[in-house]
Protein backbone atom coordinates (compact mmCIF):
# COMPACT_ATOMS: atom_id res chain seq x y z
CA UNK A 1 0.00 0.00 0.00
CA UNK A 2 1.38 3.22 -0.68
CA UNK A 3 -0.44 6.70 0.30
CA UNK A 4 1.75 9.11 -2.11
CA UNK A 5 -1.69 10.95 -2.70
CA UNK A 6 -3.74 12.55 0.04
CA UNK A 7 -5.27 9.28 0.39
CA UNK A 8 -3.89 5.73 -0.01
CA UNK A 9 -3.48 3.76 -3.11
CA UNK A 10 -4.06 0.33 -2.96
CA UNK A 11 -0.65 -1.85 -4.51
CA UNK A 12 -2.39 -2.94 -8.20
CA UNK A 13 -0.73 -6.37 -7.65
CA UNK A 14 -2.77 -6.89 -4.01
CA UNK A 15 -6.00 -5.25 -5.19
CA UNK A 16 -8.86 -7.29 -5.63
CA UNK A 17 -11.59 -6.69 -7.94
CA UNK A 18 -14.81 -7.74 -8.90
CA UNK A 19 -14.34 -10.37 -10.98
CA UNK A 20 -18.09 -11.42 -12.48
CA UNK A 21 -19.94 -8.97 -11.88
CA UNK A 22 -23.79 -10.02 -11.73
CA UNK A 23 -22.87 -13.33 -10.93
CA UNK A 24 -24.45 -15.03 -8.18
CA UNK A 25 -21.73 -15.79 -5.51
CA UNK A 26 -23.02 -18.48 -2.87
CA UNK A 27 -21.26 -17.24 0.81
CA UNK A 28 -23.74 -18.97 2.70
CA UNK A 29 -23.25 -22.87 4.14
CA UNK A 30 -24.64 -25.61 1.72
CA UNK A 31 -27.53 -27.40 2.55
CA UNK A 32 -26.24 -30.04 1.26
CA UNK A 33 -23.10 -30.07 3.51
CA UNK A 34 -25.40 -30.12 6.68
CA UNK A 35 -27.22 -32.88 5.46
CA UNK A 36 -24.35 -34.80 4.44
CA UNK A 37 -23.15 -34.06 8.11
CA UNK A 38 -26.46 -35.11 9.87
CA UNK A 39 -26.54 -38.74 8.10
CA UNK A 40 -23.43 -39.42 9.56
CA UNK A 41 -23.50 -37.75 13.07
CA UNK A 42 -26.09 -36.94 15.46
CA UNK A 43 -26.25 -35.88 19.08
CA UNK A 44 -28.20 -38.89 19.95
CA UNK A 45 -26.19 -41.21 17.83
CA UNK A 46 -22.90 -39.81 19.92
CA UNK A 47 -25.00 -40.16 22.98
CA UNK A 48 -25.33 -44.05 21.75
CA UNK A 49 -21.87 -44.78 21.26
CA UNK A 50 -20.88 -43.90 25.00
CA UNK A 51 -23.61 -45.96 26.54
CA UNK A 52 -22.38 -48.48 29.39
CA UNK A 53 -18.65 -47.26 28.69
CA UNK A 54 -16.62 -46.13 31.44
CA UNK A 55 -15.81 -42.79 32.19
CA UNK A 56 -12.34 -42.78 30.68
CA UNK A 57 -13.43 -44.55 27.72
CA UNK A 58 -16.64 -42.00 27.37
CA UNK A 59 -13.65 -39.24 26.90
CA UNK A 60 -11.87 -41.35 24.95
CA UNK A 61 -14.96 -41.89 22.49
CA UNK A 62 -15.62 -38.53 22.22
CA UNK A 63 -11.97 -37.24 21.02
CA UNK A 64 -12.58 -39.57 18.12
CA UNK A 65 -15.95 -38.95 17.31
CA UNK A 66 -14.53 -34.96 17.41
CA UNK A 67 -11.97 -35.69 15.47
CA UNK A 68 -14.32 -37.68 12.46
CA UNK A 69 -16.82 -35.24 12.38
CA UNK A 70 -13.95 -32.62 11.51
CA UNK A 71 -12.38 -34.93 9.42
CA UNK A 72 -15.52 -35.31 7.60
CA UNK A 73 -16.21 -31.59 7.54
CA UNK A 74 -12.91 -30.53 6.00
CA UNK A 75 -13.66 -33.08 3.30
CA UNK A 76 -16.89 -31.85 2.70
CA UNK A 77 -15.75 -27.89 2.95
CA UNK A 78 -13.20 -27.68 0.96
CA UNK A 79 -14.62 -30.50 -1.69
CA UNK A 80 -17.96 -30.82 -3.05
CA UNK A 81 -19.45 -27.51 -1.16
CA UNK A 82 -16.62 -25.70 -0.86
CA UNK A 83 -18.26 -22.29 -1.00
CA UNK A 84 -17.40 -18.56 -2.30
CA UNK A 85 -16.36 -17.05 2.15
CA UNK A 86 -14.52 -20.46 2.36
CA UNK A 87 -12.56 -19.39 -1.09
CA UNK A 88 -12.42 -15.84 0.39
CA UNK A 89 -10.49 -16.48 3.35
CA UNK A 90 -8.15 -18.54 2.08
CA UNK A 91 -7.09 -15.66 -0.91
CA UNK A 92 -7.07 -13.04 2.40
CA UNK A 93 -4.64 -15.84 3.88
CA UNK A 94 -2.33 -15.88 0.92
CA UNK A 95 -2.30 -11.86 0.83
CA UNK A 96 -1.71 -11.18 4.69
CA UNK A 97 -0.20 -14.71 5.99
CA UNK A 98 -2.78 -14.29 8.88
CA UNK A 99 -4.52 -18.04 9.50
CA UNK A 100 -5.92 -17.57 12.86
CA UNK A 101 -8.91 -17.23 13.71
CA UNK A 102 -11.21 -17.50 10.72
CA UNK A 103 -9.52 -20.28 8.75
CA UNK A 104 -9.79 -22.79 11.92
CA UNK A 105 -13.51 -20.96 12.45
CA UNK A 106 -14.91 -21.35 9.54
CA UNK A 107 -14.01 -25.52 9.72
CA UNK A 108 -15.84 -24.99 13.40
CA UNK A 109 -18.81 -22.50 12.23
CA UNK A 110 -19.34 -25.38 9.67
CA UNK A 111 -19.27 -28.47 12.09
CA UNK A 112 -21.71 -27.09 14.85
CA UNK A 113 -24.35 -25.89 11.50
CA UNK A 114 -23.87 -29.98 9.89
CA UNK A 115 -24.31 -31.76 13.55
CA UNK A 116 -26.37 -29.33 15.10
CA UNK A 117 -27.91 -27.02 13.22
CA UNK A 118 -30.63 -25.79 15.71
CA UNK A 119 -28.69 -25.04 18.61
CA UNK A 120 -27.96 -21.58 19.89
CA UNK A 121 -24.61 -20.35 19.64
CA UNK A 122 -22.31 -17.35 19.29
CA UNK A 123 -18.79 -15.69 18.15
CA UNK A 124 -17.82 -13.18 21.07
CA UNK A 125 -14.17 -12.77 20.17
CA UNK A 126 -12.25 -12.95 16.97
CA UNK A 127 -9.27 -11.72 16.78
CA UNK A 128 -5.55 -12.51 15.66
CA UNK A 129 -4.47 -13.97 19.04
CA UNK A 130 -8.09 -15.27 20.22
CA UNK A 131 -11.56 -16.57 19.54
CA UNK A 132 -14.43 -16.54 21.49
CA UNK A 133 -16.70 -19.43 21.08
CA UNK A 134 -20.21 -19.49 23.15
CA UNK A 135 -22.80 -22.36 23.14
CA UNK A 136 -26.14 -21.49 24.91
CA UNK A 137 -28.43 -24.30 23.75
CA UNK A 138 -26.59 -27.80 23.34
CA UNK A 139 -28.25 -30.47 21.75
CA UNK A 140 -24.79 -32.89 22.50
CA UNK A 141 -25.18 -32.33 26.16
CA UNK A 142 -28.92 -32.90 26.47
CA UNK A 143 -28.95 -36.29 24.56
CA UNK A 144 -25.81 -37.09 26.76
CA UNK A 145 -28.49 -35.84 29.48
CA UNK A 146 -31.58 -37.88 28.70
CA UNK A 147 -28.85 -40.68 28.11
CA UNK A 148 -28.14 -40.92 31.59
CA UNK A 149 -24.37 -39.74 31.31
CA UNK A 150 -23.37 -37.89 34.17
CA UNK A 151 -20.67 -34.11 34.39
CA UNK A 152 -19.66 -32.66 30.90
CA UNK A 153 -18.05 -35.46 28.84
CA UNK A 154 -19.17 -33.48 25.06
CA UNK A 155 -16.19 -31.14 26.23
CA UNK A 156 -13.58 -33.56 25.02
CA UNK A 157 -15.46 -33.88 21.98
CA UNK A 158 -15.75 -29.77 21.09
CA UNK A 159 -12.24 -29.41 22.01
CA UNK A 160 -10.99 -32.16 20.43
CA UNK A 161 -12.86 -31.08 16.83
CA UNK A 162 -11.74 -27.21 17.04
CA UNK A 163 -7.85 -28.49 17.76
CA UNK A 164 -8.32 -30.70 14.39
CA UNK A 165 -9.76 -27.52 12.87
CA UNK A 166 -6.60 -25.87 13.77
CA UNK A 167 -4.21 -28.51 13.17
CA UNK A 168 -5.88 -28.66 9.49
CA UNK A 169 -4.84 -25.18 8.81
CA UNK A 170 -1.43 -25.09 10.77
CA UNK A 171 -2.51 -22.96 13.46
CA UNK A 172 -1.02 -24.27 17.10
CA UNK A 173 -3.54 -23.26 19.66
CA UNK A 174 -4.77 -23.70 23.44
CA UNK A 175 -8.23 -24.17 24.03
CA UNK A 176 -9.98 -23.95 27.26
CA UNK A 177 -13.54 -24.35 28.93
CA UNK A 178 -13.53 -21.32 30.62
CA UNK A 179 -17.82 -21.35 31.40
CA UNK A 180 -19.71 -24.59 31.20
CA UNK A 181 -23.21 -25.22 30.89
CA UNK A 182 -25.62 -25.43 32.81
CA UNK A 183 -24.47 -23.56 35.42
CA UNK A 184 -22.76 -21.00 33.58
CA UNK A 185 -25.81 -20.87 31.53
CA UNK A 186 -23.12 -21.30 28.53
CA UNK A 187 -20.59 -23.04 27.42
CA UNK A 188 -17.70 -20.77 26.77
CA UNK A 189 -14.35 -21.83 25.14
CA UNK A 190 -11.45 -19.83 24.34
CA UNK A 191 -9.48 -20.88 21.34
CA UNK A 192 -6.08 -18.89 22.06
CA UNK A 193 -3.44 -18.66 19.60
CA UNK A 194 0.00 -20.00 21.21
CA UNK B 1 -20.71 7.67 29.84
CA UNK B 2 -22.26 7.81 25.88
CA UNK B 3 -24.99 5.97 25.90
CA UNK B 4 -23.26 3.32 23.48
CA UNK B 5 -20.97 2.57 26.06
CA UNK B 6 -23.51 1.84 28.52
CA UNK B 7 -25.84 -0.56 26.39
CA UNK B 8 -22.65 -2.08 24.43
CA UNK B 9 -19.71 -1.45 26.40
CA UNK B 10 -20.11 -4.80 28.98
CA UNK B 11 -16.94 -3.85 30.90
CA UNK B 12 -14.81 -2.92 28.59
CA UNK B 13 -13.81 0.92 29.53
CA UNK B 14 -15.61 1.81 26.01
CA UNK B 15 -17.99 0.46 23.94
CA UNK B 16 -15.89 -0.21 20.77
CA UNK B 17 -13.22 -1.67 23.02
CA UNK B 18 -15.51 -4.39 23.51
CA UNK B 19 -13.99 -7.30 20.87
CA UNK B 20 -17.71 -9.12 20.61
CA UNK B 21 -19.09 -5.63 18.83
CA UNK B 22 -16.39 -6.87 16.23
CA UNK B 23 -17.14 -10.29 15.94
CA UNK B 24 -19.52 -12.73 14.12
CA UNK B 25 -20.72 -15.67 12.68
CA UNK B 26 -18.64 -16.40 9.52
CA UNK B 27 -21.54 -19.10 7.97
CA UNK B 28 -25.52 -19.26 7.88
CA UNK B 29 -27.51 -22.27 6.19
CA UNK B 30 -28.17 -20.80 2.61
CA UNK B 31 -31.24 -19.92 2.27
CA UNK B 32 -33.34 -20.73 -0.77
CA UNK B 33 -34.63 -17.51 -1.58
CA UNK B 34 -32.23 -15.04 -2.96
CA UNK B 35 -29.97 -12.82 -0.22
CA UNK B 36 -31.10 -9.05 -0.27
CA UNK B 37 -28.34 -7.34 -1.72
CA UNK B 38 -30.04 -3.47 -2.12
CA UNK B 39 -30.65 -1.41 0.33
CA UNK B 40 -33.01 -3.64 2.39
CA UNK B 41 -29.46 -5.88 2.47
CA UNK B 42 -27.03 -3.05 3.12
CA UNK B 43 -27.05 -1.54 6.72
CA UNK B 44 -25.11 1.45 4.83
CA UNK B 45 -27.28 1.96 2.09
CA UNK B 46 -30.17 1.97 4.65
CA UNK B 47 -28.38 4.52 7.60
CA UNK B 48 -28.82 8.10 8.08
CA UNK B 49 -27.38 9.97 5.29
CA UNK B 50 -29.26 8.03 2.70
CA UNK B 51 -32.07 9.21 4.80
CA UNK B 52 -31.33 12.74 4.42
CA UNK B 53 -34.00 13.40 1.24
CA UNK B 54 -35.32 15.64 -1.37
CA UNK B 55 -38.47 15.86 1.06
CA UNK B 56 -36.11 17.02 4.06
CA UNK B 57 -33.97 19.66 2.37
CA UNK B 58 -37.19 21.69 1.17
CA UNK B 59 -38.49 21.36 4.74
CA UNK B 60 -35.50 22.92 5.53
CA UNK B 61 -35.56 25.29 2.97
CA UNK B 62 -39.31 26.96 3.60
CA UNK B 63 -38.19 26.75 7.65
CA UNK B 64 -40.57 23.93 8.37
CA UNK B 65 -38.96 23.59 11.67
CA UNK B 66 -41.87 21.47 12.72
CA UNK B 67 -41.46 18.50 9.78
CA UNK B 68 -37.96 18.93 10.13
CA UNK B 69 -37.69 18.28 13.87
CA UNK B 70 -40.21 14.98 12.80
CA UNK B 71 -37.97 13.89 10.52
CA UNK B 72 -34.98 14.22 12.19
CA UNK B 73 -35.60 12.22 14.83
CA UNK B 74 -36.80 9.11 12.31
CA UNK B 75 -33.33 9.67 10.89
CA UNK B 76 -31.40 9.53 13.91
CA UNK B 77 -33.67 5.96 15.20
CA UNK B 78 -32.96 4.85 11.78
CA UNK B 79 -29.65 5.42 11.57
CA UNK B 80 -28.63 4.47 15.25
CA UNK B 81 -29.87 1.15 14.63
CA UNK B 82 -28.92 0.71 11.39
CA UNK B 83 -25.44 2.66 10.99
CA UNK B 84 -24.04 5.78 12.62
CA UNK B 85 -20.42 6.76 13.59
CA UNK B 86 -18.27 8.18 16.15
CA UNK B 87 -15.17 10.34 16.15
CA UNK B 88 -12.42 8.33 18.02
CA UNK B 89 -8.51 9.46 18.50
CA UNK B 90 -5.61 8.03 16.74
CA UNK B 91 -4.60 6.52 19.65
CA UNK B 92 -7.74 4.11 20.49
CA UNK B 93 -8.19 3.43 16.83
CA UNK B 94 -5.20 2.13 16.95
CA UNK B 95 -6.00 -0.30 19.67
CA UNK B 96 -9.02 -0.83 17.77
CA UNK B 97 -7.05 -2.59 14.94
CA UNK B 98 -6.17 -5.20 17.65
CA UNK B 99 -9.21 -6.37 18.20
CA UNK B 100 -10.62 -7.37 15.06
CA UNK B 101 -10.00 -9.04 11.40
CA UNK B 102 -9.56 -9.20 8.54
CA UNK B 103 -9.28 -5.32 7.78
CA UNK B 104 -9.67 -3.98 3.61
CA UNK B 105 -8.96 -0.51 2.40
CA UNK B 106 -11.80 -0.04 0.10
CA UNK B 107 -12.90 3.30 -2.04
CA UNK B 108 -15.26 5.64 0.00
CA UNK B 109 -18.75 6.09 -1.31
CA UNK B 110 -19.11 9.71 0.51
CA UNK B 111 -16.22 10.63 -1.73
CA UNK B 112 -17.72 9.34 -4.21
CA UNK B 113 -20.80 11.30 -4.42
CA UNK B 114 -19.60 14.65 -2.75
CA UNK B 115 -16.44 15.00 -5.19
CA UNK B 116 -16.97 12.82 -7.78
CA UNK B 117 -12.99 10.94 -6.73
CA UNK B 118 -12.91 8.33 -9.61
CA UNK B 119 -12.21 5.06 -8.19
CA UNK B 120 -8.48 4.81 -8.22
CA UNK B 121 -7.64 7.34 -6.23
CA UNK B 122 -10.00 7.25 -3.65
CA UNK B 123 -8.82 4.52 -1.25
CA UNK B 124 -9.88 6.11 2.09
CA UNK B 125 -12.29 3.74 3.74
CA UNK B 126 -11.31 0.45 6.08
CA UNK B 127 -13.94 -2.00 5.85
CA UNK B 128 -13.47 -4.61 8.77
CA UNK B 129 -14.72 -8.35 10.37
CA UNK B 130 -16.07 -11.13 8.56
CA UNK B 131 -18.99 -9.04 6.54
CA UNK B 132 -15.30 -8.28 4.57
CA UNK B 133 -14.95 -12.04 3.22
CA UNK B 134 -18.49 -11.16 1.39
CA UNK B 135 -17.47 -7.86 -0.11
CA UNK B 136 -18.43 -9.13 -3.63
CA UNK B 137 -22.32 -9.18 -2.29
CA UNK B 138 -22.30 -6.17 -2.66
CA UNK B 139 -20.38 -4.59 -5.96
CA UNK B 140 -21.81 -1.25 -6.39
CA UNK B 141 -19.95 -0.63 -2.61
CA UNK B 142 -16.65 -2.37 -3.89
CA UNK B 143 -16.51 -1.46 -7.37
CA UNK B 144 -13.24 -0.07 -6.85
CA UNK B 145 -12.45 -3.16 -5.27
CA UNK B 146 -10.33 -3.85 -2.30
CA UNK B 147 -7.36 -4.48 -0.84
CA UNK B 148 -6.78 -6.52 2.31
CA UNK B 149 -4.34 -5.60 4.82
CA UNK B 150 -2.65 -7.12 8.26
CA UNK B 151 -2.73 -4.98 11.20
CA UNK B 152 0.31 -3.23 11.07
CA UNK B 153 -0.30 -2.02 7.35
CA UNK B 154 -3.56 -1.26 8.49
CA UNK B 155 -2.25 0.99 11.57
CA UNK B 156 0.49 2.90 9.00
CA UNK B 157 -2.03 4.21 7.05
CA UNK B 158 -4.33 5.40 9.33
CA UNK B 159 -1.48 7.12 11.31
CA UNK B 160 -0.69 8.52 7.67
CA UNK B 161 -3.78 9.70 6.63
CA UNK B 162 -4.16 11.34 10.63
CA UNK B 163 -1.42 13.02 9.57
CA UNK B 164 -2.79 14.65 6.45
CA UNK B 165 -5.50 15.87 8.66
CA UNK B 166 -8.30 13.44 7.97
CA UNK B 167 -10.17 12.72 11.27
CA UNK B 168 -11.16 8.46 12.29
CA UNK B 169 -14.23 7.77 12.81
CA UNK B 170 -16.15 4.15 13.85
CA UNK B 171 -19.08 3.20 12.17
CA UNK B 172 -21.75 0.69 12.66
CA UNK B 173 -22.91 -1.42 9.91
CA UNK B 174 -26.21 -2.68 12.04
CA UNK B 175 -25.35 -1.50 15.72
CA UNK B 176 -23.40 -2.33 17.65
CA UNK B 177 -21.50 -4.26 15.18
CA UNK B 178 -18.62 -2.27 13.84
CA UNK B 179 -17.63 -2.71 10.11
CA UNK B 180 -15.16 0.39 9.23
CA UNK B 181 -12.61 2.88 10.07
CA UNK B 182 -13.72 5.84 7.85
CA UNK B 183 -10.81 8.74 7.34
CA UNK B 184 -12.72 11.63 6.78
CA UNK B 185 -12.83 15.37 6.40
CA UNK B 186 -15.07 18.39 5.77
CA UNK B 187 -17.02 18.54 3.04
CA UNK B 188 -16.03 15.36 1.55
CA UNK B 189 -17.87 13.20 4.69
CA UNK B 190 -21.62 12.79 4.50
CA UNK B 191 -22.02 11.79 8.29
CA UNK B 192 -19.70 15.33 9.27
CA UNK B 193 -22.45 17.34 6.99
CA UNK B 194 -25.49 16.45 8.04
CA UNK B 195 -24.19 16.39 11.19
CA UNK B 196 -22.65 19.89 11.34
CA UNK B 197 -24.88 21.51 8.53
CA UNK B 198 -28.18 19.90 9.21
CA UNK B 199 -28.00 19.18 13.27
CA UNK B 200 -28.80 15.19 12.32
CA UNK B 201 -26.59 13.16 14.41
CA UNK B 202 -25.13 10.22 12.26
CA UNK B 203 -21.93 10.80 13.44
CA UNK B 204 -21.72 11.15 17.31
CA UNK B 205 -18.84 13.39 19.33
CA UNK B 206 -16.20 11.32 20.63
CA UNK B 207 -14.91 10.72 24.27
CA UNK B 208 -12.25 13.52 24.34
CA UNK B 209 -12.37 17.02 24.32
CA UNK B 210 -9.58 19.19 23.00
CA UNK B 211 -8.27 22.53 25.02
CA UNK B 212 -5.77 24.92 24.91
CA UNK B 213 -3.29 26.08 27.63
CA UNK B 214 -2.93 29.88 26.77
CA UNK B 215 0.33 30.18 28.13
CA UNK B 216 1.77 27.55 25.70
CA UNK B 217 0.12 28.68 22.61
CA UNK B 218 2.12 30.92 20.59
CA UNK B 219 -0.42 31.89 18.51
CA UNK B 220 0.93 30.52 14.83
CA UNK B 221 -2.66 29.37 14.14
CA UNK B 222 -1.49 26.66 12.31
CA UNK B 223 -3.75 24.39 13.97
CA UNK B 224 -6.69 26.04 12.70
CA UNK B 225 -7.27 24.15 9.54
CA UNK B 226 -7.04 21.48 11.24
CA UNK B 227 -10.24 21.29 12.62
CA UNK B 228 -13.11 19.75 10.71
CA UNK B 229 -15.77 20.46 13.08
CA UNK B 230 -15.67 24.08 13.06
CA UNK B 231 -14.80 24.17 16.87
CA UNK B 232 -11.25 25.72 16.35
CA UNK B 233 -10.54 29.44 15.53
CA UNK B 234 -8.19 32.26 16.16
CA UNK B 235 -8.10 34.70 18.20
CA UNK B 236 -6.76 38.12 16.72
CA UNK B 237 -7.42 40.11 19.50
CA UNK B 238 -5.47 37.77 21.72
CA UNK B 239 -3.53 36.40 19.47
CA UNK B 240 -4.70 32.70 21.01
CA UNK B 241 -5.72 28.98 19.27
CA UNK B 242 -9.79 29.28 20.58
CA UNK B 243 -11.81 26.31 20.96
CA UNK B 244 -15.11 25.74 21.25
CA UNK B 245 -15.48 22.81 23.13
CA UNK B 246 -19.61 22.28 22.76
CA UNK B 247 -18.92 21.48 19.40
CA UNK B 248 -15.25 19.59 19.60
CA UNK B 249 -16.04 16.28 18.67
CA UNK B 250 -12.48 15.18 20.45
CA UNK B 251 -10.14 14.02 17.43
CA UNK B 252 -7.12 15.14 18.35
CA UNK B 253 -5.78 16.52 14.85
CA UNK B 254 -4.98 20.04 16.19
CA UNK B 255 -3.34 18.20 18.94
CA UNK B 256 -0.78 16.93 16.52
CA UNK B 257 -0.13 19.94 14.60
CA UNK B 258 0.45 22.29 17.34
CA UNK B 259 4.49 23.18 17.74
CA UNK B 260 4.30 23.94 21.13
CA UNK B 261 2.42 21.18 22.48
CA UNK B 262 -0.34 23.57 23.71
CA UNK B 263 -3.24 21.56 22.87
CA UNK B 264 -4.20 18.31 24.92
CA UNK B 265 -7.21 16.13 24.98
CA UNK B 266 -9.12 15.26 28.30
CA UNK B 267 -11.71 13.29 29.32
CA UNK B 268 -15.00 14.27 28.44
CA UNK B 269 -16.77 12.95 31.32
CA UNK B 270 -14.20 14.93 33.17
CA UNK B 271 -15.99 18.24 31.94
CA UNK B 272 -19.22 18.20 34.10
CA UNK B 273 -20.59 20.99 31.24
CA UNK B 274 -19.83 18.44 28.61
CA UNK B 275 -20.11 15.08 30.02
CA UNK B 276 -23.60 14.34 28.60
CA UNK B 277 -22.84 16.77 25.17
CA UNK B 278 -22.19 14.26 22.08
Amino acid sequence: MTTGWKYARPAKERLMTLEAPGKELLFDADKGLVDEISAKFSPGGIAREVLGKSEEQVYQAMEKLGKELMELTIKLADGKYLDRTGEMIERVYRQTGISFPHRPQRYIELSILGLRPADRWNITKSTTKELVLQVTSCSIRKALEDAGTSGLPCKAFCIATFQAAAAKTGDRVQVELTKTLPQDGVCQFCITKV
Amino acid sequence: MCVWCEKYADGYQRWYFNPANYARKLYKVRKEEAEATGAEGSPMAAGGMALLTDEFLQAWDRKDYATVDKMKQDIEKLSWAAHFGQVVTLEDTLKVIDLLYPIAIMTCVCRRSMLGLPDEENFTCIGMGPGMYKWERWPNTYRGGVQFLTPEETKDIVTRLNKRGLVQTLFTFGTPYIGGICNCDYPDCAAIRTTLDFGVRTLWKGHHVAQVDRDLCNGCASCVHRCQFKALSFSPSQQKAYIDQFQCFGCGLCVTECPQDAITLVERASLPALADVW
